[in-house]
């Protein structure tokens, strides 16, 4: 009977043993697949196409005289058809004259949406010369912020 | 009985283990390759940002130069069209934004321009230098057969203002025969802006002598167009003109200005100017 006893015992620490064992794998597996998707949200390489979306976006602009344009509804409406369906973009364009040897800032435009707080948003920068009759009248700064909508 | 089941716990107890530690040596090292792939792309990303960056100041300095020597390549054809004598104000403008960059770039970029800024541009990968003086504008090539070797042809406009040329006559005229190895198909014309004068010649001239043509109004001389040996072009003008040129060649050649650009970030960068 106190044989019986305490093999029970011992097989009930076995038990337990294995069964922390088998918590401490479950755990594991956990920690490792919310490890990996908090990863694949940050996933590089999709952060690295959506810099180049931006990027090609606002050399087509440049290319095509859309940027120097500050066209509101040209600038709109070219950021909706360049860009792929359910991105959304914001661009900001700081314009600079040359003036008494310094640089000053004459204006700030936006363009686009707004990013919603929580989402992750990419950005890509290029500066631009405008010409006007073998002239260059100003220096700009176009900043465009892209998001998955 | 109690015995042989204790072992066996122990085997299972000391194979759970094992699985587990198997199960931990993996997820580090997936975790340690992912890591890598993380690095890989960020450096991707930093190389992409800079090699972006840099083609777009090569493409602005190519717009600020363009109204006044737009030099454009088709393939092997160099075409060059220009206002001559080269405003200073080309300089001004160069300048002016290397400045800009210097001042409001989020990297370290600084821009040696000083050959760009006095109208000199080489012709790659023959080596063939372009180059502007207060009154002349030469294409010279080197002296090998793959530089002056390779200059097949020359197109050559020269317009002057309106009533400002009413002459062109040859002093030296070196031609060659159709084909030979020192064959170099021109085609000349010098005009005024109101079409009052023109004059157009299709010539096979040699490499290897001088040609020379005066351009003149009332006797006068305003300029000549000369080749001079080996394939060189030389127009030479009194006052404003412009040049409308293409440097035919046997391959395929890009237009670099002899400057450079250094952009130093998390990835650098430090190349010549390639203009067209």
């Amino acid at each position: 009977m106190i044989e019986n006893a305490v093999a029970s015992g011992r097989r009930g620490f076995v038990f337990t043993i294995d069964a922390t064992l088998a918590l401490f794998l479950l755990v594991l597996t956990l920690i490792a697949v919310s490890f990996l998707s908090i990863q694949a949200e940050d996933d590089p390489y999709a952060r690295l196409q959506a810099v180049r979306a931006a990027k090609d976006t606002l050399a087509v602009m440049e290319q095509q005289g859309i940027l120097a344009s500050a066209n509101q509804t040209l600038i709109n409406g070219t950021l909706n058809s360049t860009l792929p369906k359910g991105v959304g973009a914001h661009m900001e364009i700081s314009t600079y004259t040359y003036d008494s040897g310094a640089f000053n800032l004459v204006k700030v435009s936006d363009y686009g949406l707004y990013a919603p707080n929580n989402s992750s948003a990419y950005g890509a920068r290029l500066d631009f010369v405008g010409m006007r009759n073998a002239v260059v009248t100003n220096y700009s700064i176009a900043r465009m912020v892209i998001w998955q909508k | 009985m109690a015995e042989v089941n204790g072992k066996r716990g122990i085997f299972f107890t000391v194979s759970v283990l094992l699985l587990g530690i198997s199960l931990v040596a993996l997820a580090v090292m997936f975790s340690e390759y992912s890591a890598k792939g993380k690095h890989t792309a960020v450096s991707i990303m930093d190389v992409d940002r800079v090699s972006d960056q840099y083609s777009n100041v090569e493409w602005q300095l190519a717009r600020i130069i363009s109204p006044y020597t737009d030099i454009t390549v088709d393939g092997n054809v160099v075409r060059i069209n220009e206002s001559l004598p080269l405003s200073p104000q080309m300089a001004a403008y160069i300048d002016r934004f290397a400045a800009f960059e210097a001042n409001y770039s989020d990297t370290n970029i600084t821009m040696n321009l000083t050959r760009m800024k006095q109208g000199s541009f080489i012709i790659q990968p023959n080596g063939i230098a372009i180059t502007h003086d207060s009154s002349n504008a030469y294409v010279t090539p080197a002296d090998s057969p793959e530089s002056s070797g390779a200059v097949a042809s020359y197109d050559v406009e020269v317009i002057y203002p309106a009533a400002s040329v009413n002459g062109a006559a040859w002093e030296i005229l070196s031609t060659a025969i159709n084909g030979s190895e020192n064959a170099m198909w021109v085609h000349i014309r010098v005009r005024d802006q109101a079409y009052s004068f023109v004059y157009d010649q299709y010539a096979t001239l040699d490499k290897m002598s001088t040609s020379k043509l005066n351009m003149t109004q009332g006797g006068a001389l305003m300029g000549f167009i000369q080749f001079s040996p080996p394939a060189a072009l030389q127009v030479q003008h009194a006052g404003n003109i412009g040049l409308k040129a293409s440097v035919g060649l046997d391959n395929p050649v890009h237009v670099e200005a002899n400057d450079t650009i250094s952009i130093i970030a998390s990835a650098n960068k430090t190349s010549r100017v390639q203009i067209a």
